[in-house]
């Protein structure tokens, strides 16, 4: 480079200048290299260190394959970490097949669940209704996995169980090829109550992408069929559904990947009992849940087949989103829209709070149509000739077809209802002052105590997560949208990197946990905080990443160009527009991001380990609020630790709910400042 | 600045000395020469690149742009006169849009886009190695085709934005006095003065492009390139901002891009035409001159045909 010229004083600078010069400062270039700097540093760090816990856990899994092979791993149907004689034997076909099972039973149920609930909040509810409705079943996502698994445990068990008793009486001798799935005796744990939760767990990411399909489908598809006088369900048959098949299979397809990873509900539910084509209405076990019930007290060559398993599950959760992924993306018209992050949570929760007419939105020229045209009445589609009615058998089937959209909008609301209502029942009454400022009884049958130290925990967990998380993740967003450069090399860095985003995204959380337990807590010697908010930062980065992202590409290119050509340099242009842009989308992300890892069991059960005592100390075992509740659940169980886990469910909820809508609320405002 | 007669429609018949630039052409003669002298229509400059009774602050020669390995212009050798205007025509997609962008290095901001050849301002390669792009935009403004303020930001921050961006150090004082003389000189003045502080958003769309062009001139730049600043605009707002143009020349040059021929014939002092001979190939220089000849007297054929309207 040559040596900058000295910078003109300030009051020439203005002033005309033969020939001006076509160098610029050399603090302007430097400060051009901070900032490139920075971003690519970001993505490097972060990907180097998910490199670095990846590469060490698949290191821990030599052995296993050396013992067993990998074939011989994957398709062993024992698991007997301790033998009364002889070697241990583990092998993954019953946690697979249990993974799977659980899952497609669990899809079986909420997919037709889903598609209805999406019908009605697309087409069939009252306009007025749509958001409410649709917001409520995004609520549903937000409830921590462990509450699901509370709740199933102490209220839905028992509800069923007489159920479960009359399927094993009646249908207990039927056979499918030797498997005997209803027959008994009923336990606690079983196939049937795990998947119903799952189902209920992830309707609401199924529902919500099915929805984002229903939208695009064109408003001439659905006027074609009511101007050949469908009523409205034939309508919604005949000219909805067809449009958006392919999104429903990717659709279904994303909730599988989520459905295989979920742990706590699981562990709490299925009970633990590694089986293959074992009754339904009995025990079974999960990758994720094995790994979570067992890797606090295993060593050698049995944490060894731990870490292979989750590997198993890593990639299958993978090999399942990555299908579902590309699916989705062809059908939403090849537009290559990443997962909606913000918008989905802009018009998912913040629906719950309706805004006055939006005026502005109606002249935005890409807003999308939000419902059937209002024209022609579609119960009466009355022929120009006159008296010309529907058939009865017409008439009753659209009748029924709406039947069914009515009844699975009562299946996702139902348990909504019934979890918000248990917590409140039992929950409330826990709740006092000295609840935040006192620790949980030792005594098992004692009401008195608190949550201080898990508040206090989940507090400072969140802390470490957001400070390694969100500067981290915006950084590493700028890389990929604003720093690479597309058709240069940077730009297939960006890519690169952008994948490993997305693969973090899919990463089951209980996965997060075990390599950070291997490449954190097994090289320090000792759980920690650090260690479990760590573990919860690698599950807030990709969210805080891929949310960022989506909003940086909505800044107006128009804007960044206008600022380049008044000679603003890039740091500049980033700073002063890109960034103002963003923000409020970027603090979107970050708040879903701490939302989400915020009710995290299972990363944390073997990084910050859980602490009965108070404890703000970094390098020590922290309490946090879904650990405190997963334990008095799974561990104590009496009436009095239930009602302290309720009680502590309630705050956590509250916080959860409070985060998410606050996030969804600061997007919504600035989006409608954007399009006046 | 009295240019009255440039919006006049008797072009054809007037005198060649009123067409000159005001500030440097002493003589017509050498512009005669220059439009004679195209007369090989592959590449010729609007005035004679060695005369030197006209400033040159920027020319071209030879520059040809991509984007990837697609030609959009070829061997573009151009020199606009200091304090003239300016307009390159042509029909859509023959390229003049896109080597407007090159002028200033924002063509290459467009993914697999790059530009070769040379860009002169003041004798210093735009494209050499030591220009960064940054300098150059800087020292070349643009106006783009819809109007692009920063919505959020008041009306007297977008002024103070390219300022600020090239980190001038003003106190108010000198802030103030920047955003009244740029609003003045863009006309916009005796509209805002009262609402300085007020989201630009809320102007209208011609209210806007003025105000893109004051924000432009804020930065002082030495070359204003405009790509069809009115296109996006009502006929009202058309006429204030060629009124604008015609105003602007007294404080720098003007390169504009039009597919509007009456504004071309309206506004500017030289005309570029440029166009494509056949589907896939670049655009490419047909012919150069003194407005009133490329309107009233055409050396080219394919020139005739597009400003007669028969073509394009």
């Amino acid at each position: 480079m040559t040596p900058p010229p000295p910078p003109p004083p300030p009051d020439e600078a203005l002033a005309r200048q033969f020939p001006s010069p076509l160098r610029r400062t050399g603090s302007s270039v430097a400060a051009d290299r901070t900032y490139t700097g920075l971003a690519v540093g970001a993505a490097a760090i972060a990907v180097a260190f998910v490199g670095y816990l990846i590469w060490n856990t698949v290191a821990q899994t030599g052995d296993v394959w050396s013992t067993f092979g990998v074939w011989g791993f994957l398709t062993g149907d024992q698991w007997v970490p301790t033998p009364v004689s002889g070697a241990p034997i583990f092998g993954a076909l019953p946690f697979i097949y249990g993974t799977l099972m659980t899952s497609i039973l669990a899809l079986i149920i909420a997919v037709p669940a889903a598609i209805g609930i999406a019908l009605a909040t697309v087409v069939l509810l009252p306009k007025k209704l749509r958001g409410p409705i649709g917001g409520m079943i995004n609520l549903l996502a937000a409830v921590p996995s462990v509450i699901f698994g509370l709740w199933g445990l102490t209220v839905l068990v028992p509800f069923l169980k007489p159920g479960l008793e009359w399927l094993s009486t009646t249908f207990g001798g039927l056979s499918i090829f030797g498997w005997y799935p209803f027959e008994g005796p009923i336990t606690s744990g079983s196939y049937l109550i795990s998947a119903l939760v799952l189902a209920i767990m992830v309707l609401p990411i199924i529902t919500a992408i099915i929805r984002e399909v229903l939208i695009t489908v064109p408003r001439d598809q659905q006027e074609a069929a009511y101007a050949l006088g469908a009523t409205r369900w034939e309508m919604v048959r005949h000219s909805m559904l067809p449009w958006a098949r392919s999104g429903i299979v990717g659709a279904s397809a994303l909730g599988l990947g989520r459905a295989v990873g979920e742990t706590i509900a699981i562990a709490l539910l299925l009970g633990n009992s590694p089986g293959i084509f074992t009754s339904l209405v009995g025990p079974g076990s999960t990758l994720a849940s094995i790994i979570a019930l067992q890797t606090g007290e295993a060593s050698g060559l049995q944490m060894s087949a731990l870490t292979a398993l989750a590997v198993v599950l890593f990639v299958l959760a993978f090999g399942i989103n990555a299908v579902a992924r590309m699916v989705v993306r062809r059908s939403q018209g090849g537009a290559a829209r990443k997962d909606g992050l913000v918008s989905r949570a802009v018009t998912g929760i913040a629906g719950l709070f309706p805004r006055r007419a939006p005026k502005a939105v109606q002249v935005s020229p890409s807003a999308l149509p939000d419902g059937p045209p209002p024209p022609p009445a579609p119960r009466e589609p009355a022929a120009i000739t006159g008296s010309a009615s529907l058939s009865r058998s017409r008439r009753v089937r659209s009748r029924l077809g709406e039947g069914v959209v009515w009844a699975s909008l009562a299946f996702g609301m139902v348990p909504l209802i019934l979890v918000i209502w248990e917590m409140i029942r039992v929950g409330l009454p826990a709740i006092s002052g000295s609840f935040f400022t006192e620790l949980p009884p030792t005594d098992p049958s004692s009401y008195a105590g608190g949550i201080s130290n898990a508040l206090v925990g989940t507090l400072i967990l969140m802390g470490i997560a957001t400070l390694l998380a969100a500067p981290l993740g915006i950084l590493t967003a700028l890389f990929i949208r604003d720093v690479a450069r597309p058709g240069k090399i940077s730009g297939k860095i960006g890519s690169a990197v952008g994948f490993v985003v997305d693969i973090l995204l899919g990463v089951p959380s209980i996965v997060v946990g075990l390599i950070v337990y291997l490449g954190v807590v097994i090289v320090v010697g000792h759980f920690s905080a650090w260690a479990g908010g760590i573990a919860l930062a690698i599950i807030m980065f990709p969210v805080v990443v891929r949310a960022s992202d989506e909003v940086l590409q909505l800044v107006p290119q128009a804007q960044k160009e206008a600022a380049m050509a008044l000679g603003a340099p890039k740091w500049r242009t980033t700073l002063s527009i890109v960034i103002p842009a963003a923000l409020p989308g970027i603090i979107t992300g970050v708040l879903l991001g701490v939302a989400r890892a915020s009710g995290e069991t299972a990363p944390l059960l073997f990084t910050s380990l859980g602490n009965q005592f108070f404890s703000t100390d970094l390098n020590a075992p922290i309490a946090a609020i879904p650990q405190l509740i997963y334990q008095r659940t799974i561990q104590v169980a009496t009436p009095a630790s239930l009602q302290l886990a309720w009680g502590a469910a309630l705050v956590l909820v509250a916080i959860i709910f409070i985060l998410n809508i606050g996030g969804a609320l600061i997007s919504r405002r600035s989006r409608t400042l954007e399009v006046r | 600045m009295t240019d009255a007669h440039s919006s006049g429609g008797d072009e054809a018949v007037a005198d060649p000395q009123l067409e000159a630039p005001a500030a440097h052409a002493q003589s017509s003669a050498p512009v005669g020469n220059a439009t004679l002298a195209s007369e090989a229509p592959a590449t010729s400059a609007l005035a004679d690149p060695n005369d030197s009774s006209l400033v040159h602050p920027m020319r071209t020669l030879d520059l040809s742009c991509y984007f990837g390995s697609h030609k959009a212009v070829e061997d573009i050798s151009l020199a606009f006169p200091a304090n003239t205007v300016t307009a390159l025509i042509g029909p859509s997609g023959c390229g003049k849009s896109t080597l407007l962008r090159s002028l200033n290095r924002m063509h290459e901001l467009v993914p697999g886009a790059r530009a070769e050849g040379t860009v002169l301002l003041h004798d210093q390669d735009v494209y050499g190695k030591d220009a960064d792009p940054v300098a150059v935009r800087r020292a070349v403004g643009m106006v783009f085709q819809r109007p692009n303020p920063f919505p959020t930001k008041s009306i007297a921050d977008n002024i103070w934005a390219g300022p600020k961006f090239n980190r001038v150090k003003g106190g108010k004082a000198e802030r103030d006095d920047v955003v009244e003389r740029t609003l003045r000189g863009a006309g916009l003045w005796d509209e805002v003065k009262n609402r300085l502080t007020a989201p630009a958003g809320g102007l209208s769309g011609g209210q806007q492009q003025r105000l893109c062009i004051a924000r432009a001139l804020a930065v002082e730049p030495d070359v204003l390139l405009m790509d069809e600043p009115c296109s996006a605009l009502d006929p009202q707002s058309t006429l204030r901002i060629e009124d604008l143009i015609r105003e602007l020349k007294d404080r720098v040059t003007v390169i504009i891009v039009t597919h509007n021929m009456q504004q071309a014939a309206r506004v500017s002092d030289y005309t570029g035409f440029i166009t494509i001979e056949n589907e896939g190939e670049p655009g490419r220089l047909i012919e150069t001159g003194l407005t009133r000849d490329v309107f009233g007297n055409p050396k080219h054929s394919r020139t005739e045909a597009y400003v007669t309207g028969r073509f394009g």
